[in-house]
């Protein structure tokens, strides 16, 4: 019986080819933009963020209280071992650095510039985010002497600084004594967060402490990278109670602007996709209705003859689904294509670094697949489907088939 | 022709109804988004340049690229002469900046310190009205130090505290200096509060050594769409290594932020035409093809196909020109209506302080033209998508439209 | 005058399917006649119809309506000739559906560049003929089929067409309506001396016609 309905769907379909090809057509076209479009925005927001969250501040960011506020290095973290140990034995943790931060002046010979002097050690810092996989040009390395620093790639530029040349970075210790240290530019760094490329200055944690005039245990900060699937507010919240002497923050406290980006390009997507199911529900809508309409001599001969209701409604059904699979499949394959060319190669808008540079971001992005693409939208489509029958079968119930017969 | 056009559509309801709703929410949509993007990004434009950069900039040559003492301007006065006898400009100050390190006793900073004239530079820029606390700067000030609020934090100081500026003058010889903080300002761009002072130009440049010297020239034009013109007139009467750029130049890498947003909302707005497109040529479709026996009747009838032509498109567009007309109508009022009344998002400043926007205000931009250019793209997308319906019944001969079922 | 010579069409032609439709069709209509075209389902009648009307291209012959060589005439020719000279019964679907009775007649004339007043006048002339002038108003679907056939008539001869051809006009019509619609196209063929053509096999059509012409296969086998 349902193999019956199911093949005279499927012929039904068929006897309007242009029509069906068109509506499988549209479904396809717009889900296969439609995934690309969202795969493009959330691979963009989620670089932005990855970059940020690798390079500076983790999942969850451990600050000395009153330290956010004034940035200042007498607001530090002073039993950075044990902090460290500690965390590093949590469950949900992955990786913990520790850094300093020191706000200073970066100078050439001709030419200053505000910059923030950050000791790491590059080990750890690997293992944290990957690093190294930033560098643009040089290498990941502060020579063996430890004078060698990584620096920004748009400080390098703004102070018309390459590999291999030297900078001055000076800025005030934790006593209030201003001092300088003279560096070896070992490498480049290109993250897209804005905080580091403009204004990094990486050199060893000891070259550092020489600056500030820390002591062994002493750092401004510690970050977390979590585990996968670890909730942070839950963690935040577990760590706020058993350090109360801490400030916590999550990344999106941190840069409230990327936790915004991240809800808007939701609400963005969000907005998209339901204007474009709303489309399909009535391009299909609209060739349901007709194509029982015009059939409606038909289904009244197949009810007189003795067909119940049911066996039309499931094949009207059919029909409406078919079309969607139909544009659903279509899309899949289209979308998917394009997706994974957008993961691979990216969209190339070099002609707008500059621009881009503006909002911290790459000059190639590349897209996002999630795989709640294609089952969000199959759902969608199978309730266009169901829903855009609703009101043909309405018509179609209302049939008395004698006046159909007579009628006409 | 025209009536049994308007009967038609007037007789086939549903088709009539669904695209007519369809092309007129797309040409709101459009004209209505489309006037959102630029008008924030107008504004965004404009609130920068008033605040600070101006309108036309004049430099030594290289000065843009890579801002340095060795591309200062050495001819102040004669070059000041000559902007006096340009027309259009509205106002003009020279500026000179350099980059030092402020210290105070908590900490130290690195800022741009820049000599202003304050009374010209009132003219030109939002510096004055930029004030919270203290007082502007005046022709007579000596050590006075007009400060960024957000750099004063950094500083960890407040209005009368002192603070010592280490830098290289001019000739690249030291300078250092004791300033007393005057004035505190917030213009809202966060980079630049965090950064910034100002100090009188005269009393700065016996430190700096750059008596006759400026960094660049800002200027102000009285009408922001002209400044190109006002740009080339001055710089045909400089002396040839002097550069005028214009605020398209000056703010290079805004622009093209504003034109990949740009391009973003377009490659969306392109999905959503992309789907309208469909729709409104599925149900022509449908619409005509349901109609095959009766146009093979007027066809049958002598109509020639050339007039059925004309009578199916005339069709799709007194539905086009409506269904766009109304939308651009509606549309057009919202761009208006937005722009007087610019929609508020609390917060929107704060969150985005690091991407240079310091209004909550989102306003509209409301320009002929570019509503035009939008109906235009609804009323071809109108057309585009009739197109292979019109092709799909002329295949057909009389005798073969009158026998379809 | 009407005149065929030598006529021939074929369907599917050189295929295996092929259909010798019309097989040498000589023959000559005079201005005035009431004339029934007729023969069994498929011989051919609705394809001589329609060769004679320019609805359709023949393979070889030649028609001539009047002084005109309608086979010699291209599509637009063609759709020019059937609306200054011919009007057109069909079996259904005769009436444009967002017209009403009186624009429907009226339709041929306004593309023909009648005046407004004549249509007018010659609508009611016409519709009072064919027993509609009460129904002038009214949409097609709102009339009975055989109301709607007459308002086809009414429009197929409102423009004083040389020629009208009605292809089977009571196939969907009872026999009091058949009658009725036969009855009054005599009376126009009277009065008018419109030349109709019918192409029928029903036999109240062919009884009251005054010429019979049979056909079988695509022959004609007796006129």
């Amino acid at each position: 019986m349902f193999k019956l309905n199911l093949k005279m769907a499927w012929l039904n379909v068929w006897r309007r080819k242009v029509r069906s090809l068109l509506v499988i057509l549209m479904i396809g076209v717009s889900m296969s933009v439609m995934l690309a479009i969202q795969g493009l925005y959330d691979g963009m927001t989620r670089h932005m963020i990855e970059s940020t969250l690798r390079s500076e501040s983790g999942e969850i960011s451990l600050f000395a209280p009153s330290y956010r506020l004034h940035q200042n290095l007498t607001y530090r973290l002073k039993e950075t071992h044990r902090i460290i140990e500690e965390m590093k034995n949590m469950p949900e943790v992955r990786s913990v650095v520790k850094r300093i931060r020191v706000t200073g002046l970066a100078s050439t010979a001709r030419k200053s510039t505000f910059a923030k002097l950050v000791g790491i050690d590059i080990e750890n810092e690997n293992l944290f985010g990957g690093l190294e996989a930033f560098v643009v040009d040089g290498t990941m390395s502060f020579g063996e002497n430890d004078e060698g620093a990584v620096i920004g790639k748009k400080l390098a530029e703004d102070l018309n600084l390459e590999v291999g040349e030297r900078v001055i970075f000076s800025a005030q210790d934790s006593h209030g004594e201003l001092s300088a240290i003279s560096l070896r530019i070992k490498g480049l760094v290109r993250t897209t967060n804005m905080a580091i490329d403009d204004l990094a200055i990486f050199v060893s944690q000891e070259k550092s402490r020489a600056i500030t005039a820390l002591g062994e245990d002493e750092s401004t900060e510690v970050a977390l990278r979590l585990k996968e699937g670890v909730d942070i507010d839950l963690f935040q919240s577990k760590l706020e109670k058993g350090w109360p002497g801490l400030e916590i923050y999550s990344w999106k406290a941190l840069y409230p602007a990327l936790d915004q980006m991240q809800v808007m390009t939701n609400i963005f997507n969000g907005i998209t996709f339901a204007i474009v199911m709303t489309m399909v529900f009535i391009g299909i809508l609209g060739v349901m209705f007709v194509s029982i309409l015009e059939r409606i001599r038909e289904f009244g001969i197949v009810l007189a003859i003795g067909e119940p209701y049911r066996f039309l409604r499931t094949q009207v059904i059919y029909e409406a689904l078919i079309l969607g699979a139909g544009g659903y499949i279509f899309g899949v394959v289209a979308g998917s294509s394009a997706l994974l060319y957008l993961q691979s190669y990216g969209l190339d808008l070099s002609r707008f670094s500059a621009g881009l540079a503006e909002f911290g971001m790459a000059s190639i992005l590349y897209a996002a697949i999630k795989f709640h693409y294609f089952t969000t939208t199959f759902a969608a489509i199978v309730l266009a489907a169901l829903l855009s029958v609703v009101l043909p079968l309405r018509r179609l119930k209302m049939l008395n088939p004698i006046e159909v017969i007579q009628g006409d | 022709m025209f009536s049994l056009a308007l009967k038609n559509l007037l007789f086939y309801k549903g088709r009539t109804l669904t695209t007519f709703l369809l092309s007129l929410c797309s040409t709101v949509l459009f004209v209505v988004y489309v006037a959102f993007m630029d008008g924030s990004h107008e504004s965004m434009l404009k609130n920068s340049l008033s605040i600070y950069t101006g309108a036309i900039q004049v430099m030594q040559e290289g000065h843009h690229e890579n801002p340095s003492y060795d591309t200062l301007l050495e001819d102040l006065p004669s070059v000041m002469q000559t902007l006096k006898n340009i027309e259009g400009i509205r106002a003009y100050t020279p500026r000179l900046e350099s980059f030092a390190l402020l210290s105070s006793e908590e900490d130290s900073v690195g800022a741009m310190v820049t000599g202003i004239v304050p009374e010209s530079e009132a003219l030109v820029s939002r510096l004055k009205e930029a004030l919270v606390k203290g007082r502007y700067l005046d022709s007579e000030d000596s050590n006075g130090l007009y400060m960024g609020e957000e750099l004063a934090k950094r500083l960890g100081v407040d209005l009368g505290d002192e603070i010592a500026l280490v830098g290289s003058a001019t000739d690249y010889s030291f300078a250092a200096e004791r300033f007393q903080i005057i004035g505190l300002f917030r213009t809202g761009l966060f980079e630049f509060d965090a950064s910034s002072a100002f100090v009188n130009k005269a009393y700065f440049d016996a430190l700096m050594l750059s008596e006759t010297m400026a960094s660049s020239i800002v200027v102000t034009v009285d009408d922001l769409e002209k400044a190109e013109t006002v740009a080339g007139e001055i710089a045909g009467q400089m002396p040839s290594r002097v550069e005028v750029l214009t605020w398209k130049k000056l703010m290079a890498s805004m622009v093209q932020a504003m034109e990949v947003d740009s391009l973003f909302g377009y490659i969306s707005m392109g999905l959503f035409f992309i789907v309208v497109f469909f729709v409104i040529m599925i149900f022509g479709f449908i619409n005509i093809s349901g109609r095959i026996r009766e146009l093979g009747l007027l066809r049958a009838l002598g109509v020639h196909s050339y007039e059925i032509l004309k009578l199916l498109l005339l069709e799709s567009a007194i539905l086009a020109f409506a269904s766009v007309l109304a939308g651009t109508l509606i549309g057009a009022y919202l761009a208006y209506f937005y722009e007087v009344n610019p929609i508020i998002i609390k917060g929107m400043a704060e969150t985005y302080k690091a991407y240079g926007i310091i209004s909550d205000e989102v306003p509209t931009r409301f320009d002929l033209f570019t509503i035009a250019w939008n109906a235009m793209v609804v009323l071809l997308l109108n057309f585009l998508a009739i197109l292979y319906p019109v092709y799909y019944i002329r295949q057909f001969t009389p005798t073969e439209a009158m026998r379809h079922v | 005058m009407v005149r065929l010579e030598h006529v021939h069409k074929y369907f599917n032609r050189d295929t295996q399917r092929e259909v010798h439709a019309l097989d040498d069709i000589s023959l000559v209509i005079e201005d005035g006649e009431f004339t029934v075209i007729t023969g069994t389902s498929g011989c051919g009648k609705t394809t001589l119809l329609n060769a004679i009307g320019a609805l359709d291209s023949v393979d070889s012959g030649r028609i001539t309506i009047g002084e005109t060589e309608i086979t010699q005439l291209d599509e637009r020719e063609r759709a020019a000739l059937r609306l200054q000279d011919i009007g057109f019964v069909f079996q259904a679907y005769n009436l444009i559906p967002v017209l009403n009775v009186a624009e429907n007649i009226g339709f041929i004339m306004r593309l023909q560049g009648y005046h407004h007043e004549a249509i007018e006048k010659r609508i009611r002339e016409v519709a009072a003929i064919l027993e509609i002038d009460h129904r002038l108003s009214a949409m097609p679907n709102e009339l009975s089929g055989g109301q709607q056939q007459r308002v086809a008539v009414a429009r197929a001869v409102a423009a004083k067409p040389g020629l009208v051809l009605a292809d089977e006009p009571t196939a969907n019509l009872d026999s009091k309506n058949s009658q009725r619609l036969m009855q009054m196209m005599k009376n126009l063929n009277e009065i008018e001396k419109t030349t109709i053509l019918f192409a029928s096999h029903d036999d109240y059509v062919v009884e009251m016609s005054r010429r019979q012409i049979i056909l079988s296969d695509g022959h004609v086998e007796k006129m």
